[in-house]
């Protein structure tokens, strides 16, 4: 293990991304914790069940009276000086009273919670990461469980164990393990198949270090929150059982008891039932108010709440330059002089940082794509395609905004409101993404979710509707469009649900389509039947595409013009077959190269060392040059303008001039 | 089988003889899935064998069974004269120091909230009972192989682009020095230019330490470019095997035809070209293909040249020049109108059978 690899000069391929310096990556759902602790009414609800558990550990110095000692002289008193809430029928302070009965309680609703983490977090993992037979056997008795009322059984024990209250509470912390069991059992059957897990088990780690390791700290956020819901509903069941009498010494005093000795008053002194009829609603009600609050933080209820659109933040005129270095480049004019279909011009995308900067991530994009045409966005993961993509649509993720302006057939897109874009969305710009399978909504299938975008843009009879979706899926060239229209997304090949995914976004008969690497997880096979696709529907209905990808292949398939881009700039926008016989940008050529089609086997494949900058890493000059094999001093002096090369083709380099003579780089040795 | 024409060490590293892998399907009594029919390979030490197929075809679950994540329902799995067959994940110690694995998605295989030294010392520990501090500079040696900081060692998989990522998952794997790693989609998931810097790296490392690799991929240009050896498959069977310049330059199977028509190349001239071959060498897209007979040729439904016998009867692995090829037309005695037709069919000449 001593061989090093000498590390050709100039390559920085090692230095790691400087994001998040060694900072603990924050899970979403700890995240999803931390906000739901700040929002007010559960910090009262917190607080309050603070509130209990202090004043009943404090209960003895805390208290006024003892709680058993009667004063026939003052008996069933409402609230006085000396007894703030009153006495009972045998004279005792209610108050010491209620800070005495709370603790048995809260304390004894451990016990089962503890029994079932026991019981449940060892046999679910276990017979989750094992599965088969020990599944069907754990499944048996977990049903047996599940059907056992908990409160009959508690019932017996404490008629058979003469009221012991330890034994009760273990009891019945066995019966209600099944849930915690069956919550470790899905967590772990979840993880279980996860690479990294698959990676050690190849590595030989034994089972249990795995699942120590791997798959429990998953397991982890939901178990909490489980526990607490489960503590809850301890709680109440034995405050139920002291209300009954049983399993809680009726000499002391417990919450359940209070409110028995209340009931028995009800109708003559009712002032009994008020005070610990309000400390019990509340503890009660705050148990559940912030166990429900925890339970939405978990994954499988926060989906949900991705369908409600979130409101779009406004770009301070002072960033909506981006960075402000270049000036958007004179767009090439269409023939006739008309506007293109869809014009991007100076397009700046920014994100709110942590300490409230705005960050561009990209900067200054302009371009424009005709009716029937293809415009491909080229470039490295982290160049700033997809955010491209996504602002033409208004479709930015949550905290990030767009200026500049975007024009579909001459009306500006940047600044129109929520539901106004909503309205031109799918109708006139539709967007296909790159994961078919995640697009497409798993409970519905293919006929009701085509259905459903029908109706919603065209609206008709029933009838109308069937038609309409059914000559869809024949469009996108699937010719069993009944038997596909019935299927669910699982169902589907990825090259089917891509095309399935294709119909939806034509369901509006747009003009625009924005394809954001609609291949790039399909095979070749698959991929060329798409672009296939692409190309006829282009043909046949005038579609005007943008279409993402990095893979030069595809854009010498479909691509009419292609810009390059690169840290968030566009670097070229050329005619593609100039682009792809001649390219006049370092970045261009460098692409290009890291093709292995025509490579040589056993020689290195030359390409671009290093990796895309981060957009707070982007330097004011070129920012290519620390990855160019042509940068010189004077790539490192200042902002480097986007510059016309020749008819339609745009380069943003100052050594334009010696590339279009041939000056590439030598092969130094381009490794990794 | 032996690829004639590529030297065949007396005791291969990697010896799979007519593996067979089904999947149980969920459900009561369903028909098991066949991932895998009937499939033979050798690999010799130092060596690079190209598994290249579209998605479905059986090559991850060739990876899988092999490295005991998928069961075998039949056939011998032979590492560096070792069976082992059936030997499961648990009980692989002593395997696990031969045979490593590099995933496809660098996102999915690495553990978000473990930093890439505890990561990295996973299998030293698992393996070579390393303890804390030898096992640091083991690791600082490693990311040095794979051109990371020494700094990498405390920071999270999410601090890391997911180039830089698949470096740690190679890292992961060239920790016990194996013999073997089964790179499965290492790079599909990379865009182009970090995609020729994994390669690179790769080709380096197996350079200086003589690993061998399995590589699984989808894109013929890119396996053959990286294989000394490749074996082309389709629904579980292979098509063909051969040496990976001539399959790349001259693909004989119909079905390779297919596949090395259908990665796009960078040139719009060329790639016009290419498109139109592609169009003539599928008779039908994925979408309206006919299922596949359950005897015969699994390409028949969309195969060109398909005739009678192709639905019928399963071609037999027919030597060919330098590969072997496993379709009806190469083999004379197979009663295909076409049969003896191969060199015509090599040079794309060979007219389409009647639908
Ligand atoms: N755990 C499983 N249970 C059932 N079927 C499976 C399972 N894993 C894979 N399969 C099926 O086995 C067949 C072969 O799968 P495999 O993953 O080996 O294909 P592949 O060539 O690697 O495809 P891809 O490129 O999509 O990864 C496919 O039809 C797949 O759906
Ligand atoms: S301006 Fe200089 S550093 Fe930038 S791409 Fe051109 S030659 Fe390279
Ligand atoms: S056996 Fe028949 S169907 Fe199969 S590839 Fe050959 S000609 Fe085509
Ligand atoms: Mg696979």
């Amino acid at each position: 293990m001593t061989t090093t690899v000498p590390t050709p000069v100039g390559q920085e391929v090692g230095a790691a991304t400087p994001a998040a310096r060694a900072a603990r990556p924050v899970g979403a759902t700890a995240r999803a914790v931390r906000q739901t602790l700040r929002r007010p009414a559960v910090l009262i609800a917190l607080g309050w069940l603070v509130l209990v558990v202090v004043t009943s550990l404090l209960a003895g110095p805390l208290s006024p009276f003892d709680p058993l000692a009667q004063d026939l002289g003052s008996r069933l008193q409402g609230p006085t000086a000396a007894h703030l809430l009153g006495t009972d029928d045998l004279g005792r302070d209610l108050l010491s009273r209620i800070l005495h009965g709370g603790g048995v309680l809260l304390l004894a609703a451990v016990v089962p919670v503890l029994v079932s983490y026991l019981l449940g977090v060892p046999a679910g993992l276990l017979v989750g990461y094992v599965g088969g037979k020990a599944d069907a056997v754990a499944d048996f008795v977990v049903n047996v469980l599940f059907a056992i009322p908990a409160l009959v059984v508690v019932l017996a024990v404490s008629v058979v164990t003469d009221n012991n209250l330890p034994i009760m509470t273990v009891v019945f912390g066995v019966v209600v393990s099944g849930g915690i069991f069956r919550l470790v059992r899905a967590s772990t059957q979840a993880s279980r198949d996860l690479l990294y897990v698959d990676a050690a088990r190849v590595s030989g780690v034994t089972r249990t270090t795995i699942l120590a390791r791997h798959i429990l700290p998953n397991v982890l956020g939901p178990l909490i929150v489980q526990g607490f819901l489960l503590y809850s509903g301890a709680f109440l069941f034995l405050t139920s059982l002291s209300f009954l009498g049983l399993g809680f010494d009726p000499q002391e005093p417990s919450w359940g008891q209070l409110v028995f000795d209340a009931t028995a008053k009800l109708d003559t002194d009712p002032w009994l039932m008020v005070p610990i009829g309000v400390v019990l609603i509340a503890t009660v009600a705050a148990l559940n108010y912030v166990g429900n609050a925890l339970l939405a933080t978990l994954p499988s209820s926060r989906r949900a709440r991705l369908l409600t659109p979130t409101r779009r933040p406004v770009l301070p005129v002072a960033d909506a330059h981006g960075t402000g270095s270049t000036a958007p480049a004179p767009l090439p004019a269409g023939p006739g002089g008309d506007e293109p279909r869809l014009v991007v011009e100076g397009l700046v995308v920014s994100f709110r940082g942590e300490d409230g900067r705005w960050q561009p991530v990209v900067d200054g994009v302009s371009f424009a794509v005709e009716r029937g045409r293809t415009l491909c966005l080229v470039g490295e993961s982290g160049c700033g395609k997809t955010m491209t993509a996504l602002a033409t649509l208004g479709l930015l993720p949550e905290g990030g905004a767009a200026a500049g302006s975007v024009r579909l057939g001459g009306q500006e897109l940047i600044g129109l409101d929520e539901k106004a874009m909503a309205r031109v969305r799918g109708s006139r710009i539709a967007l296909v993404s790159q994961e078919p399978m995640v697009a497409l909504d798993p409970c519905f299938s293919v006929r009701s979710q085509l259905g459903d975008v029908v109706r919603l843009h065209r609206g008709g009879s029933r009838a109308d509707v069937r038609t309409r979706t059914l000559d869809l899926l024949r469009l996108v060239g699937i010719p069993n469009a009944e038997r596909v229209g019935r299927s669910f997304p699982h169902q589907l090949s990825g090259g089917m649900a891509q095309r399935v995914c294709i119909a939806l976004a034509l369901a509006g008969e747009p003009d625009v389509l924005v394809a954001d690497e609609p291949t790039t997880a399909l095979d070749p096979t698959i991929q060329a039947e798409i672009l296939d696709l692409l190309r006829s529907l282009q043909d046949s209905l005038g579609l005007a595409l943008v279409l993402v990808t990095h893979d030069l292949g595809v854009v010498a398939d479909i691509g009419d013009t292609a810009a390059v881009m690169y840290a968030g700039q566009v670097v070229e926008l050329a005619p593609v077959e100039e682009l792809l016989a001649a390219p006049r940008h370092p970045y261009s050529r460098g692409l290009l190269d890291a093709m292995p089609e025509d490579a040589e086997r056993g020689v290195p494949l030359r390409t671009v060392p290093g990796v895309v900058p981060l957009p707070k890493d982007w330097p004011t000059h070129c920012r290519f040059a620390a990855r160019c094999e042509l940068a010189t001093d004077a790539c490192r002096t200042g902002p480097v303008p986007i510059e016309v090369v020749g008819p339609d083709h745009q380069s943003r380099c100052i050594r334009t001039a010696e590339t279009a003579r041939g000056v590439h780089p030598v092969a130094t040795g381009g490794q990794s | 089988m032996t690829v004639p024409g590529t030297t065949s060490p007396s005791s291969p590293l990697l010896r799979i003889a007519d593996l067979h892998v089904d999947y149980k399907l969920p459900g009561w009594r369903t028909t098991p899935l066949r991932a895998v029919d009937g499939v033979d390979l050798t690999l010799a030490e130092g060596e690079t064998l190209g598994v290249v197929g579209e998605s479905g075809s059986g090559k991850s679950t060739i990876g899988r069974a092999l490295l005991g994540l998928a069961p075998v329902t039949s056939g011998s799995i032979e590492l560096a004269g070792h069976d082992i067959t059936h030997t499961k994940a648990g009980d692989r110690k002593h395997i696990a120091s031969d045979l490593q694995v590099v995933f496809q998605d660098p996102y999915g295989s690495l553990n978000p909230s473990r930093t890439v030294g505890k990561t990295l010392a996973e299998p030293l520990e698992a393996v070579a009972g390393a303890d804390g501090s030898t096992a640091l500079a083991e690791i600082r040696g490693l990311l040095s192989k794979v051109r990371l900081p020494d700094d990498a060692v405390d920071r999270y998989p999410n601090a890391f682009s997911g180039g830089q990522r698949q470096r740690i998952a190679i890292a992961r794997a060239m920790a016990v020095n194996p013999k073997l790693i089964v790179c499965d989609e290492a790079i599909s998931a990379l865009d182009v230019v970090t995609q020729a810097q994994v390669l690179n790296l790769l080709r380096d490392l197996q350079r200086d330490t003589g690993v061998a690799f399995l590589f699984i991929a989808h894109n013929l240009p890119v396996v053959s470019y990286f294989s000394d050896r490749v074996l082309v498959l389709y629904r579980g069977r292979v098509m063909e095997s051969g040496p990976a310049a001539t399959i790349h330059a001259r693909p004989a199977h119909p079905y390779s035809q297919a596949l090395r028509a259908a990665v796009p190349v960078p040139d719009v001239a060329a790639q016009r070209v290419l498109r139109r071959q592609r169009q003539a060498v599928v008779r039908a897209t994925t979408a309206q293909a006919r299922p596949a007979p359950e005897q015969g040729c699994p390409f028949a439904p969309r195969c060109p040249h398909a005739a009678e016998v192709c639905w019928t009867t399963r071609p037999a692995d027919t030597p060919f020049e330098d590969r072997v090829v496993a379709c009806h037309v190469f083999d004379a005695a197979s009663g295909h109108p076409q049969a003896g037709g191969a060199p015509d069919l090599v040079a794309g000449e060979l007219a389409p059978t009647a639908p």
